[in-house]
C-alpha cells in the first residue's frame, strides 16, 4: 500500500516537473500571455469594497486592440468571486471598468469608464500614459513594471509579490 | 548487560541495490508514462506543452496560462510580438540615413545610386 503511494506521488511529481520544464522552453503568442499576465495582476490587487456588491468583474478594452480575443477568453474566470467579463470601453458606463487595458494599435484616452480602474499598458504605447502596470517585451518574455503612484490615485494597491516580480517599481 | 540491537552488515549490503533497483524502477516508470501521456495527446494543455517544448510556436490559449503562476509564465519565451511597438527598427534607419549618410535626405532618395548607398548602410546599421 505504501509502495503504491509512493509510486503514485513519483508519478504526480514526475509529471509536474515535465510540465514545467517543457514550460520553461515553450514559445506563446504573446498576446495570450499577456491577456493571462493581466488576470494575475488582477488577483494580486486589494481591490475597493464596491467590487463585492457587483454582480461582474468588468475588463474594458477597445476591440481593435490585438489582445481582444485573448482577453475574452478568460470571461467567466473568477476574480473576487466574479466572473471576469470584457467589455467594450465604449459601451461601458461611468466606473463600471475595473481593469482597463490600453493599446497603441487604438489609443484610449481617460474616460469615465475607467475612473478608479486598475490601466494596464498593453506595451504598444509609445510615451507616457496613464497606465499604472506597463507590460514589456524583453528578450522573448514579458517583464512589467509597476507605478504605485497611478494605483493609488484609484484606490489601488498591490500584493508585495507583485511588486517583487516586477522590473521596475516606483 | 546492555541491550543491544545486532548489526548485521550483510542485510545492508544484499538490500542496499534491491532498494535502488526499486527506486530506479519507479523514477523510470514515472518518466515513460508521463511521455506516454505527453505524446498521447490527451488534454489541450499536454499537447500545446508537448508542442510548445519542441519550439514550435503554441496556441496555447489565455485561459489555460492564466491558471498559472505569475512566477511561471515570467518563464515562459514569446513569439514575435503583434503589440511591440515598431519603433526600434525605423529609428536605426533614420540614424543610418541622418548620420551616415551625409546627402541623402530621409525617405527622399533622389537616384539609384543613392538607394544602394542607403541599402549598404542600413546593412551596416543592423547592430544598432
Amino acid at each position: 500500500m505504501a509502495q503504491r503511494k509512493r509510486s503514485r506521488a513519483a508519478i504526480a511529481l514526475g509529471s509536474g516537473l515535465l510540465v514545467i520544464s517543457a514550460l520553461c522552453f515553450a514559445q506563446v503568442q504573446d498576446v495570450a500571455l499577456k491577456a493571462a499576465y493581466i488576470y494575475n495582476f488582477a488577483l494580486f490587487t486589494t481591490w475597493p469594497q464596491d467590487v463585492a456588491s457587483a454582480s461582474r468583474f468588468d475588463v474594458c478594452a477597445t476591440p481593435e486592440t490585438p489582445l481582444w480575443d485573448s482577453l475574452e477568453k478568460l470571461n467567466g474566470k473568477a476574480v473576487e468571486g466574479r466572473p471576469w467579463t470584457l467589455v467594450d470601453v465604449a459601451l461601458a458606463s461611468p466606473g463600471q471598468c475595473r481593469i482597463v487595458v490600453l493599446s497603441g494599435a487604438a489609443p484610449l484616452h481617460a474616460t469615465e469608464a475607467g475612473m478608479s480602474a486598475l490601466v494596464i499598458d498593453d506595451g504598444s504605447v509609445l510615451g507616457p500614459s496613464a497606465a499604472a502596470i506597463k507590460l514589456v517585451n524583453e528578450h522573448e518574455h514579458i517583464r512589467f513594471d509597476v507605478d504605485t503612484r497611478k494605483a493609488s490615485f484609484s484606490g489601488l494597491t498591490f500584493s508585495s509579490k507583485l511588486l517583487r516580480l516586477a522590473r521596475n517599481v516606483s | 548487560m546492555r541491550n543491544t540491537i545486532p548489526f548485521r552488515s550483510e542485510n545492508v549490503v544484499t538490500n542496499a541495490p534491491s532498494m535502488v533497483s526499486s527506486m530506479l524502477g519507479q523514477a523510470a516508470l514515472a518518466l515513460a508514462l508521463c511521455l506516454t501521456t505527453l505524446t498521447a495527446g490527451a488534454a489541450d494543455f499536454t499537447s500545446a506543452v508537448a508542442s510548445a517544448s519542441l519550439d514550435m510556436p503554441s496556441d496555447m490559449d489565455s485561459a489555460t496560462l492564466a491558471d498559472l503562476p505569475l512566477e511561471t509564465l515570467m518563464r515562459v519565451a514569446v513569439t514575435p510580438s503583434a503589440t511591440q511597438p515598431a519603433l526600434a527598427p525605423a529609428l536605426s534607419e533614420i540614424y543610418a540615413l541622418r548620420y551616415l549618410a551625409p546627402g541623402v535626405d530621409q525617405g527622399a532618395l533622389q537616384d539609384a545610386g543613392s538607394q544602394q548607398r542607403v541599402a549598404l548602410v542600413t546593412k551596416q546599421a543592423g547592430g544598432f
